[in-house]
């Protein structure tokens, strides 16, 4: 019953929802924001909004958790030289916001910041204001990064700060 | 008279849908629009071929004359004026058109008996291939036109079926064979000379030829709803509405393409599962691979993560699940 109660969440998602959600004013704030906060420090943040999943991967019964850990190893967020890549991933069919951090960052911050980190995104999210919510998440998560890792000047940047919509 | 151009355009289909399958997701939908489609079209073919797949084959007469008649339908007055008719063209023009009449095909399909006389008889001269064939069987209340490649580009197969819907078969229909041969040599000489057919008919075929007669026009608009239509709806609309808008356009086209209300109703109840189920053939992101369940799957307040632990990995990143 709760695989086809989420099946038709899933189905019923349309990208006039999504336009909505994340216009591309939203997109543009978030990209400025990311950029802003890496010239703080040396880590990467990439949010990733996707409005539903396919059919076989409701199928399987794929967690928002576990397609973002997916979504972090296809965009290779993992893939940075010192181990500090976070993405946040958001999955609007199920109103699911997921942190995940590489383990650079992750052994210093540990579980209760991005869990705090987390609450405040879905508190603006439940508002339904998107921008708000994420550019919070973003600048605290680069305030966490430029706690360890701050920019030292020669860094260069890894990965695009645009945000990615599957 | 169903059988006109089938099945060349099945295997057509078929080939198309093994070509686009291994080439990426795209090709993977449109790959699966296919196969569903072919499914459709491909049914009724088979169910045919399978019924007549067993029994002795009906023989092949000798070439003797350009009317063969083995049933004595025509009366020989008829037979020397349609025969005079043929000879005359093939004095003028070159090309050959031979007549055969038979009591039935069975257990082979009109098509494929006609493909064996045409085989056999070699009409048409050598090279230019300009051979028509056109066969009767009678108790079959079926016709079959077969052209050479050299007249295919002017006696397309379209061309052919509605000769054989529009003119032949209202006179078989009331049992002139002498006048539908007639008339119908008549057609494939002006065509094969260049002259165009008038525009069909605007109003709906009789439901007596509605599968036959709008199948070909049916197929193309499905074809290209699967295409175009359906994952530009889709990317649009999203999964569900746009399967439902190009169900309803494949419906609506049905309907005025064949009219009645099964054909629509299970074109547009295709297109709709089609549209629904594009790219679930794409398996390659279905599964998330070893994290086998250490993960709270993010009941908002829960943070019952307990890190990446579970799958063998050595990652050990953390982060945290919430929801809205």
């Amino acid at each position: 019953m709760s695989f086809l109660k989420r099946f038709f969440r899933h189905i019923w998602m349309s990208p006039i929802i999504r336009n909505r959600q994340f216009s591309s004013k939203t997109l543009g704030a978030i990209e400025a924001a990311v950029a802003k906060g890496e010239k703080r420090h040396r880590g990467q943040v990439r949010l990733v909004v996707e409005a539903e999943l396919t059919i076989p991967q409701l199928w399987h019964g794929l967690s928002a958790r576990q397609r973002a850990i997916d979504v972090f190893s296809l965009l290779r967020v993992w893939d940075t030289e010192e181990n500090n890549g976070v993405l946040i991933y958001v999955l609007l069919a199920d109103r699911k916001v997921e942190i995940v951090a590489d383990r650079g960052i992750h052994q210093h911050a540990g579980d209760q910041r991005w869990q705090a980190i987390c609450r405040e995104i879905e508190h603006h999210y439940r508002k339904a204001d998107f921008l708000a919510g994420s550019i919070g998440g973003i600048e605290k998560i680069s305030a966490e990064l430029a706690h360890y890792f701050p920019a030292n000047g020669a860094h260069k940047n890894e990965q695009s700060d645009t945000p990615v919509v599957l | 008279m169903h059988f006109v151009t089938l099945t060349p355009r099945v295997s057509r289909l078929a080939s198309f849908s093994r070509y686009s399958h291994p080439a990426g997701s795209a090709f993977c939908k449109i790959g699966l629009a296919f196969l569903l489609l072919v499914a459709l079209i491909a049914f009724p073919a088979f169910l045919s071929v399978a019924l007549a797949a067993e029994g002795d084959f009906q023989p092949v007469p000798k070439l003797i004359k350009r009317v063969t008649d083995a049933t004595g339908t025509l009366s020989s007055s008829d037979e020397a004026q349609i025969e005079t008719r043929l000879k005359d063209y093939e004095a003028r023009k070159g090309a050959q058109i031979a007549v055969l009449i038979v009591g039935t095909t069975q257990p082979e399909t009109v098509f494929d008996y006609s493909t064996r006389v045409m085989t056999e008889w070699k009409l048409g001269r050598k090279d230019i291939d300009d051979g028509v064939l056109f066969v009767i069987a009678k108790n079959d209340r079926k016709t079959q036109i077969l052209v050479g490649l050299g007249l295919s580009g002017s006696l397309t197969d379209a061309m052919s079926k509605r000769i054989l819907t529009e003119i032949v078969a209202p006179k078989f229909r009331v049992g002139d064979f002498a006048g539908g041969i007639d008339d119908g040599i008549a057609k494939i000489i002006s065509v094969i000379d260049g002259e165009a057919l008038p525009p069909p008919p605007k109003k709906r075929m009789a439901s007596k030829n509605a599968g036959g007669g709008g199948y070909e026009n049916f197929i193309m608009l499905a074809i290209f709803a699967a295409v175009f239509v359906g994952p530009l709806l889709r990317s649009l609309l999203g999964r569900f509405l746009g399967a439902s808008a190009t169900g309803g356009i494949a419906a609506a086209a049905a309907w005025f393409v064949a009219g009645g209300l099964l054909l629509p109703v299970i074109s547009g109840a295709i297109m709709f599962i089609a549209v629904l189920l594009m790219g679930a053939m794409n398996f390659t992101s279905g599964r998330g691979g070893g994290w086998g369940g250490g993960f709270g799957g993010g009941g908002g307040g829960s943070g019952a993560d307990g890190g990446f632990s579970g799958g063998g990995g050595s990652f050990d990143g953390g982060g945290a699940s919430g929801d809205w």
